[in-house]
């Protein structure tokens, strides 16, 4: 795993989604963040986009229309076999049902309690 | 042969100068004896009435009795040549005989014999002069009566005649007692099926079930009492008439009809049905239709038996509102997990999130009164998220199973230590935990205890006190007790009771932050245990809390 060279936000609270970018920002971030606001738009995009860019996928879990867990199922043949992306769910619960889903969904391969902190961010950077 | 009978008359009997009776040495058992046979005052009966007969052809002479000696008289089972069925004791020439039960006595000329020569009977008519008497005496020695022939004219009996008078009185013996054994027995027969019909006819009366017995026309033969309590009327209204009658010939035709043709060609059937009973209103009975047969086993008819199962009905359906009930409550509850975590929890981060990058960038910026704001705002946005924190962990509780498994204190209180970091700097605390025993419990409920406790404990500090918590665990009747102490303000005496209650806080929180729900959830998780948790405290020096764990965990169980 090497560290992501771009970010995306999936999320449909936008106050969540600028805070989240000031925190990758201000962890040091200079490339690209990409922002969605529902996971049907995240996987339009993704669809087109080859995927050799090492992503880091920040995926909220509850929104309407499309959930974080529907989307992750839906992008699982686009994100198999792609050691270049990286999945995290952002959760504002922290509810032991969600983390048990989470455990299920072999793509998903983090879990965060939001806020989304700078330390996190840091530490996400720095793998690889 | 009667028309001789023997004639006294009782008045003349001239008592002063007759003999009177002598009394055997076993009068007593004699007596007793006689009565037990039961055979005083009985009808008369064939065989003894044959054996008189044989006695009088053997003898040849015109009377011919069997005599039974009773207290004060004398009575005749059978009797040739006698219309008296009794006499006084005292004339009875057999009064005599029985003192000596193993002869037959013979008197051949009653006139000349100093007993019995001024007897009535010899001395007036009839005129008696010749007896003989052989005593009936029983398997034990009782002398009891005689078989005796008694004769108008002076006589003897020869040794042939005297024996077959002997062999009648033992057959007279083995016919009495032989009777007697057997009116024991139909005694003890109808008593017993007397009895059995009482306790019978008792179980069907009293049951708490209707019951009817119906012939093959369907008739009515006998009901209980609780038919009749059921249906109204008296056992004449009931009895000997149709059951179409009772139930109205619609239900009759097209339910209760099929059911007991059914039961009437042999079948037993069951059926569940709404009846309207004049005295009891509409009611559901569970019904059993029992085919009954007689002795040949021919079916003699049907027992209808109806239990009435309305209460049973409306308390089932009561619980299945309530399980419904249950269920919406449930799903209400869940819903509200839900809005706690998600609805409610996304707003407040919001705010925390934005104040904490205000104050980090632009707190210069402000005016001294617009910095106060934004610290209120920010304290007020942070007791929010502990105070979802907290109400997420208590109603989770509710749908929480608990795993347990051994837990190594010191291990979990370094992790507490870590979480409660700002929490000990800030307050210039301390925790200590030395080695201690290992628990069994669920790890991550204790750990949301013990965080409870050690932060309380931090946080309920003296001024100028830094405070200390100390973890101790102790083994107690197999299971353990942790122990969390501290050296804070401790808690006064009137408070200990109510600290466990939702909401319940003791501190402004200017001076003391905290939601008021740790505590509670404290006690639910060790409720969860099986176990339970209390305090001790000393006002101005600290407090004791103490978690206790059973040894073998009981069942969970909530309020």
């Amino acid at each position: 795993m090497t560290a992501p060279e771009r970010f995306i936000l999936i999320d449909d609270n936008e106050a969540d989604n600028v805070f989240h970018e000031i925190m990758i920002r201000r962890a040091g971030f200079k490339g690209e963040i990409l922002v969605f606001e529902s996971g049907i738009e995240a996987l339009a995009y993704l669809k087109t986009d080859p995927l050799t860019i090492p992503t880091c996928i920040y995926l909220d879990i509850n929104m309407p229309l499309m959930d974080g867990f529907e989307f992750a199922l839906e992008a699982t043949p686009l994100l198999k076999g792609k050691p270049t992306v990286m999945l995290v769910m952002l959760t504002s619960s922290g509810s032991p049902k969600d983390r048990e889903r989470v455990g299920e969904i072999p793509v998903i391969q983090g879990f965060v309690t939001k806020p989304l902190l700078v330390d996190a961010v840091r530490d996400m950077l720095q793998r690889g | 042969m009667q028309n001789k009978g023997l004639c006294y008359n009782l008045p003349t009997l001239d008592t002063r100068t007759m003999q009177t009776s002598p009394i055997p040495a076993n009068e007593a058992q004699r007596l007793v004896r006689l009565q037990e046979l039961g055979i005083l005052d009985t009808l008369p009966q064939k065989a003894f009435d044959d054996i008189s007969a044989l006695a009088q052809m053997i003898c040849g002479t015109p009377v011919a009795l069997i005599t039974l000696i009773d207290q004060d008289r004398q009575w005749f089972k059978s009797r040739i040549g006698v219309e008296e069925r009794e006499t006084p004791r005292e004339v009875a020439f057999c009064s005599h005989a029985i003192l000596d039960p193993d002869h037959v006595m013979v008197v051949e000329d009653l006139s000349l014999d100093p007993r019995f020569s001024d007897n009535p009977l010899v001395a007036n008519a009839p005129d008696a002069r010749f007896y003989a008497g052989a005593p009936i005496v029983t398997h034990d020695g009782l002398a009891l009566g005689t078989v005796c022939v008694v004769d108008m004219k002076a006589r003897s009996l020869n040794a042939d005649q005297l024996d077959a008078l002997r062999r009648l009185a033992s057959l007279v013996v083995n016919l009495l007692e032989h009777e007697s054994v057997r009116i024991e027995e139909a005694t003890r027969n109808s008593e017993a099926w007397r009895l059995q019909h009482e306790e019978l006819t008792a179980m069907a009366i009293a049951g708490l079930d209707l019951q009817v017995y119906i012939d093959p026309n369907y008739l009515i033969q006998h009901v209980n009492d609780t038919f009749l309590a059921y249906w109204g009327g008296t056992r004449k209204e009931v009895i000997g008439h149709n059951i179409a009658s009772l139930v109205g010939e619609d239900a009759f035709r097209h339910i209760i009809q099929p059911q007991l043709d059914r039961a009437l060609a042999g079948e037993t059937v069951s059926y569940t049905r709404k009846t309207d009973f004049p005295a009891r209103g509409t009611r559901y009975v569970e019904v059993a239709l029992l085919p009954v047969r007689n002795a040949r086993g021919d079916i003699a008819g049907a027992v209808m038996r109806a239990q009435d199962v309305q209460e049973t009905r409306a308390r089932e359906a009561q619980l299945q509102q309530t399980v419904a009930l249950l269920e919406q409550r449930t799903m209400e509850q869940e819903r509200f997990i839900h809005i706690i975590s998600h609805d409610l929890r996304e707003p407040i981060n919001t705010v925390n999130n934005f104040t904490s990058l205000l104050v980090a960038d632009h707190q210069d910026e402000l005016s001294p009164s617009a910095q106060q704001y934004l610290s209120f705002v920010q304290s007020g946005g942070q007791r929010m998220s502990f105070l979802l924190d907290d109400l997420l962990h208590f109603v989770r509780l509710d749908n929480r199973s608990v795993k347990l498994r051994p837990v190594e204190i010191g291990r979990l209180m370094q992790q507490i230590e870590s979480d409660l970091g700002p929490l000990l700097s800030r307050t210039d605390g301390r925790m200590e935990c030395g080695t201690q025993p290992m628990v069994i419990a669920d790890e991550s409920l204790l750990r949301i205890v013990l965080k409870n406790l050690a932060s309380n404990g931090l946080k309920f500090s003296r001024r100028g006190v830094p405070p200390v918590v100390r973890i101790t665990v102790e083994e107690a009747d197999g299971g353990h007790q942790i122990h969390v102490s501290d050296n804070g303000i401790g808690i006064a005496t009137e408070h200990l009771h109510d600290i466990f209650d939702m909401f319940k806080r003791l501190h402004t929180r200017k001076h003391y932050e905290g939601t008021g729900l740790g505590l509670s959830v404290c006690r639910r998780i060790a409720q969860l245990h099986g176990g339970s948790i209390s305090v001790q405290s000393t006002p101005d020096e600290g407090s004791r809390f103490t978690l206790h764990l059973p040894a073998a965990p009981a069942a969970p169980h909530l309020e």
